[in-house]
Order: C-alpha cells, then structure tokens, then sequence
C-alpha cells in the first residue's frame, strides 16, 4: 500500500464524525457549523423580508389598514433587528466559518468547540427574541430602541425586555466568534501564508472581528443600562435624577457605526475575491486593498456622532466628526478605485457573482455619495427621521452587503454542495434584485425630500406622497420574487446541479485546491504558500502531491493541526484539536435559561440557573481530548 | 506507516489560549473603558457631584481592596516566571497567594459597598446607579478570576499534561493583570477623582 493511500485512510478513520443522531448536537466542524449559519440566516433573513413586505403593502397607499399601528411599530423593529443582528452578521460569519479555514489552509478555527458555542447562542439568542412575537409583545422601539421611548414608563410591556436581554445574549456569540475567528487568521495559516499574502476575504474578516471586539461592549453597556432603568429602577436615562438620555444614543452609536462596518466589511472581502477570479487576474493593489480594509474599519470608530447631528450636541464636536466622516471615504474610494481596475485590465467573465458583486459597485456608490450628503451638517439635519434615511442605508446595506452575499451565496456554492447552480436562473435572480432594490429604495429619497417622515404607519393622501409610496411597494414584491428565484436556484440545484469539480471558476485561493466538498480534514497535506495567489501557482500545489507521497506534513497522528507564527506563518507547533462535545449547546442553552428567567423577573431562578451554567463549563473543560477517546 | 513530518522548534510559547484570553481583556477592557466614560459623562452632565444627600466616597478601604488585586497580580507574575523554570510548588504557591488575594479583595470590596448601601442606592440618583453599576461589573470580573484561579490551581497540582497546566497558568496570569489595571481604573475614577 502506497504512502498516499495509508495517510488518506488514516485520515478518513480520525476525522470521520459520528453517527448522525449525536452529530448534530455535538458537531464542532467548521463546515458544518458554517453552513448551518447560512441557512439559519437566510431563515431569518425571509422573515425579515415577510416584515418588509408586510409594511410595503401597509404603505401601498394612503390611509391603508392592512396592519394597525403597534403591529407596524413591532414589524419595523423586527425588520432592523432581523437584518441588522440575525441575517447579515451571520451570515457572513457562516461565509468566515466555512471559507476562512479552508483559504488559510488550516483544518478547522482555533477553537472547535467555542464555534459550536457561538452558532448554539445565536440560533437560541434568535429564537429568544422572535418568542416575543407568540405574546404580541415584540419589540416595539425601532432598531436603536432609544431611551426615554425605552423607558418603562413609556413602554411598560416586556418589549424593550425582548430587545435588550436578546441582544446581550446574542452578543455572547459575536464576541466569541470574533475571537475565534482572529486567532484562528492569526495563528493556524498555512506554512509560508505570511500576513502579506492573507487573501483579502481574511483581511476583511480580521478587521470585522477586531471592529466587533472594540464596539460590541458600547452595546452590551447600553443594554445593560436600558434593563437596570426598567428593571431595577436605576436612573441613567431619567434626566430629573441627573441621567441622560443622549448617554443612550452615545453608547449605541458608539457600537452601531462600527457595527456598519462589521456588516459592510465581510461583504467586501467576498467582493475582493470575486473580482479577481472573475477576471482572471491577481487584484489591484493587494497591499494598499488590505491597508484600505483595516483603515475604514479603524475610522469607523470615530464617527459615530454624525448619527446625532439633531440631538442639540456643540459645533466643535459636530465639525470633528463631519470631518472624519468625509475621512471614511478615502479607503473607500481605495477599495472601489482597486476592484474597477482589476476588472478593467483583466478578462471579465459575467457569471452571476460578478453581476452581483457590479450591481453592488453601482449601489454602494449610490449610497455612498447620499452618506457623503450626511456629513454635511445642515443637509443631514434637514431630512433627519425622513425617508431620505431609509433609502440611503438600504442603498449601503442593501446595496452594500446583500448583494454581496448572493454573490458569495452563487459563489462558493459549488464548493459547499460539489454542484454548479443553475447559470441562467442566477442571472434572472440578479436582474430582479437589482431592479426590485432601486425600484424599492430609490423612490424613497424623493419621498423623503418631499417631506415623509420614518416610522409612519400610514399617511394622508394628496401630500406627494401617494406615487413614490406605490413604487417602492412594487419594487418590494419585485424583489422578493428576485430573492425566491434564489433560493429555487440553489435549492433545486443542490439535488439536481451538474457537478462541480474542485475549481470550477479557476479561482486563486486555497480553498478551491482542495475536492468539492472538501473532505472532513479539509487537506490531506497542508498546503505550502508562497504567494498571495496559491491556487494558481501550479509548481507549489504539485509540490503538495509529492509531499503526500512522502508522507510530509500530514499530520495523522490523532485529530492534529498546525500552528505557525504570527507574521511569517511559519511552523511553530502541532496542536491536539479538541473532539465533538455536546457541552457548547449544553452550555448555550444554559445561559438561555437565565436570560429567560431575567426576562420574567424570576432572579432567583436565574441564580440557581447560573450553577447549570457552571456545571456545563466544568463538563466542557473536563471532556478529555479527541486522541483519549480513540485510544 | 512513517510519516516525515519537519521539527517543528520556533515554538512562539504562547497558546492559543493566551491570545483568545488577550482578545478577551481587549473586549473586557473596553466594557470597562465604556462603564468609566458612561460615569465621567454622568459626572459632567450633573453640577453636584455625588448629589446633594450623598458623602463623597470613602478611600481607604478601596485602596486597601485595590492593593489586593495587585498584590494578586504580582503573585501572578512570578508565578508565571516559576513555571517554565519547572519549578512546580514555587508556581502552585503563588496561584495559591493570588487567590487569597483575590477573595480578600471581594470581601474588602463587600463590606464597602455595605456600608454605602446604607447610605444610598441605585434608584436614588444617576450617581447611585453608575456607581454600582461599575462596582458590581469590577466585582463581577474578580469572582470569575477567582474561579480561573482555582481552575489552574487544580492544573497545577496535577501530575501530568504540563502544556494544558503551564497554557492555564499563562491564561490566568493575564486575567489577573487585567482585573488589577481595571481596579486601579475604578479606583482612581470611582473613588479618587470626587475627592478632587
């Protein structure tokens, strides 16, 4: 028997997970556990788009009664939330948990059981504040659910409750991921992937998770504050005790410009690597493309008060952040600059990810150029709360991240199922999102120039309104057909797609050297790199031939990876990864329990609760590692 | 089967552990540096500070209180010295003065906080709620470096696996660092600055 045949068996009989029953509870598969955030996500994201068309319809015209004005309230809210917390963030992190390993070439993230952990806390963190909906008590106060309107006094029903306790426990998993995901890109690439040559969807996801590290506790303060003033009768946000409520809007802002960050810097990493496969040559400007993506993410901390603008704060303060807002546009600009001349000087090829990644160029700059408006201050005072508003973020979420991911969505897709989608249903699928957004959105800045405020329910006819109002309530429908006619797609083709092949679109990056799907080691040897472009450097990967061959850097002996150094990734020591555990959603659902007995004023039951928790920390740390159980 | 596999020597010492833990005191840091912010923009939002009715806060026994934690913090570090040197009971004991120091904190800390729960409370005034609110989340943060330290303790007073116990040591002795600053930090905003 040959060496290449034994190291693949032995690899086989190491990695090969469990039967399936016990699989699913305790899987700690990086693959597995990315896609289950992908379709957690997309879940979600139909939900929220279901709260969408349910408002369009509300608003196809004047003085509509399709829903009254608390279910509005409830249905705006748990749009934002759903987009912004249960939809976007995951699932980009789902593109992270599946992708990033394997274009590092590494065997899983750093930590396998504490990813498990973090989809566990979502799914139920999900499940946590969707409940809300089966009391009619959902939450109620916009997105940022800002104090006084949080305030028991003005909300004395367990809505605002929902909101907070949901999202400190959701923030649970975003911070473990984010820390899972930067050791992981820090410490487990490939032999010779020095930072220099880290494919720019790491460099994206590296600065995301470092943005979610630093703005994520500005969220939890501002949560924590909200339920200590509702629950225990504290007085941050009651000004006739010497609180403030501006403090409230500081501190969400604080996270939330990042957070746009955290949301739109994923998507343009899928973007980064789109583009050049698609074209068929390296990018533009690699080094000053990673410097752009960290920068934008280091500035977007600093311009979290051009969301205020209207709250009364003084000149000097408002000048400092309209100029660094107008900052933000430089990496910007540095980015947009690289992906149109990589697709100028090379050989374009207009397969559905690129006609969503160009959609999104025409988008993001569409709603860039109406975000250069709101540095502005007197301009962004003036269609403050207006639906100017709404057309300019959908335009950059929109625009800028969910395009994005259904071009990451078509892209990587013959790498999770080993099928090709089907082409043409792809192109159909992006035409009707691209119209059915600009036919949604667009009209929404004229309406809003016109005068209509956000967050209205309903309005009277004759006031200019009526038109732009059916538009957008079109282009809502549109697009929703748009967004079936992707799920049809990959569905159907998942079952029925022709196969794939390892390298379908000819991309550069590792992930795509290895079989569709990959196998549960994701490589039998672990790849050498010695460019930013390893999967067309065709010398090195037959390199990785003969090394299997020879038996080098294998690594069969037990459930092992390898660790390199921080900067030059070179080998620093063979780690034991840890096994299938079914503790991560042990522990997950624990803490579930005592944000639910939190929310129901049982603090009692939340302590003793507390102790389950301590128990599944205890059986997660004595659970002997993988090669213990085998022996 | 022989598999080749190269030697590997460069060994950057450091677990994966202590970088999760260094990612950990950067979020944790920053929760802290948010709490501190939220209590000086409080403070500059209200003329009279603590308000009318409240005694500026007392100083000695959270200096005291403090001086545990950084005392727990230097045992931490010569405890992390001892290890790689392979001297095991030199480690062990200063874990076990680090948590020693840790509870004394905690009890130190309690019977402040008992004594001004007497004197006001956090529905009274902005100042009531902030101020718990902090003293709450420092003491919150020492009980669980209480808890690491007991956890590498038990490494530490196990036979085998010397990886896992020296990854635990390093992993604790970073924490222990970071409560220390963060109590030098609340000290210093909390206690001292009201006094100026």
């Amino acid at each position: 028997m040959s060496v290449a045949v034994d190291v693949l068996r032995k690899l086989e009989e190491t990695w090969e997970p469990p039967a399936p029953a016990r699989h699913f509870f305790t899987t700690v598969d990086h693959k597995v556990i990315g896609k289950r955030y992908l379709v957690t996500s997309f879940v979600f994201f139909v939900l929220a788009g279901l709260e969408a068309v349910a408002m369009r319809t509300q608003l196809i015209e004047p003085e509509n009664s399709f829903v009254g004005p608390s279910t509005y309230n409830q249905l705006f809210t748990m749009h934002g939330v759903t987009m912004i917390f249960l939809f976007v963030t995951p699932m980009l992190s789902g593109f992270g948990n599946y992708v990033v390993p394997l274009m590092i070439g590494a065997r899983d993230m750093a930590f396998p059981r504490l990813n498990a952990f973090s989809y566990w806390v979502y799914v139920l963190s999900g499940i946590y504040i969707y409940s809300s909906f089966l009391f009619a008590i959902a939450p109620n106060c916009g997105w940022f659910c800002y104090a006084p309107l949080s305030e028991k006094l003005a909300t004395p029903d367990r809505n605002v409750d929902f909101y907070s306790l949901g999202l400190m426990f959701l923030t649970i998993s975003t911070t473990v991921g984010a820390v899972n995901f930067i050791v992981t890109i820090f410490k487990l690439r490939a032999p010779g992937m020095s930072l220099n040559r880290l494919p720019l969807f790491c460099w994206a996801q590296l600065a995301t998770q470092l943005s979610a590290i630093f703005a994520l506790p500005a969220l939890t303060v501002a949560n924590l504050f909200q339920e200590l003033d509702r629950k225990f009768d504290f007085r941050f946000f009651q000004p006739a005790h010497g609180g403030d409520t501006v403090l409230y809007q500081h501190l969400f802002w604080i996270f939330g410009h990042p957070d746009v960050y955290i949301i739109f810097l994923p998507a343009v990493g899928i973007v980064s690597t789109v583009i050049p496969t698609f074209s068929q040559r390296p990018i533009v400007g690699y080094t000053w493309m990673a410097l752009a993506t960290m920068a934008t993410a280091f500035v977007g901390f600093g311009v979290w008060v051009h969301h205020m603008f209207a709250t009364g704060l003084p000149q000097i303060t408002m000048a400092f952040f309209s100029a660094a807002s107008l900052l933000i546009t430089i990496p910007s600009g540095v980015q947009i600059f690289g992906w149109c001349a990589t697709a100028v000087t090379g050989r374009p090829i207009l397969r559905t990810p690129m006609l969503f990644v160009l959609g999104f160029v025409v988008v993001f700059v569409i709603g860039g150029v109406t975000g250069v408006m709101f540095a502005a201050i007197p301009f962004d005072q003036q269609v403050t709360d207006s639906y100017f508003v709404v057309a300019h973020f959908h335009y950059v979420l929109f625009g800028g991240a969910v395009m994005p991911i259904f071009a990451g969505l078509y892209y990587w897709f013959p790498k999770l199922t080993g099928r090709m989608y089907n082409e043409l249903l792809g192109q159909i699928s992006f035409w009707l999102i691209f119209v059915g957004l600009n036919m949604t959105f667009f009209p929404m800045h004229i309406a809003g120039l016109l005068g209509m405020p956000r967050r209205v329910y309903t309005y009277l006819p004759g006031l200019g309104w009526d038109v732009y109002n059916l538009l957008s309530s079109i282009g809502a429908y549109v697009l929703a057909a748009g967004v079936a006619v992707v799920a049809v797609n990959l569905i159907v083709s998942r079952r029925s797609g022709v196969a794939a092949g390892d390298n379908p679109f000819n991309a550069n990056t590792l992930e795509w050297t290895t079989s569709s799907p990959p196998p549960h080691y994701n490589f039998a040897v672990l790849p050498t790199v010695r460019s930013a472009n390893p999967a067309w450097d065709r010398l090195d990967r037959a390199e990785d031939g003969a090394r299997l061959e020879r038996g080098e850097l294998v690594l069969v002996d037990g459930h092992q990876a390898l660790a390199t150094t921080v900067n030059e990734a070179e080998g620093d020591r063979v780690l034991e990864m840890p096994s299938e555990s079914p503790w991560p959603l042990a522990l997950a659902f624990a803490i579930g329990l005592v944000f639910t007995a939190v929310l129901v004023d049982h603090y009692a039951t939340a302590a003793i609760l507390g102790l389950l928790v301590l128990a599944s920390l205890v059986g997660w740390h004595v659970q002997k590692p993988w090669h213990h159980e085998r022996a | 089967m022989t598999t080749v596999e190269p030697i590997w020597t460069r060994a950057e010492t450091r677990a994966l552990g202590w970088w999760a833990m260094l990612l950990v005191v950067a979020t944790e840091g920053t929760l802290f540096a948010t709490l501190l912010a939220s209590y000086l923009y409080l403070r500059f939002k209200n003329v009279v500070w603590p308000p009318a009715g409240v005694d500026k806060p007392q100083v000695l026994l959270p200096c005291v209180a403090t001086a545990f934690l950084l005392a727990a913090a230097g045992a931490m570090f010569l405890a992390a010295r001892a290890l790689p040197r392979a001297r095991v009971s030199a480690a062990r004991a200063g874990v076990a003065a680090a948590l020693v120091c840790g509870v004394a904190f905690a009890m130190f800390q309690f019977l402040v906080v008992h004594a001004d729960w007497g004197e006001f409370r956090p529905s009274g005034s902005a100042y009531g709620s902030i101020y718990y609110t902090v003293v709450a989340v420092l003491w919150a943060h020492a009980a669980a470096g209480v808890l690491l330290l007991g956890f590498c303790l038990g490494q530490l007073s196990r036979g085998s696996f010397r990886p896992v116990r020296r990854a635990a040591l390093e992993v604790g002795a970073l924490y222990t660092y970071f409560v220390a600053v963060a109590a030098l930090a609340v000290l210093l905003t909390v206690y001292l600055s009201p006094q100026l």
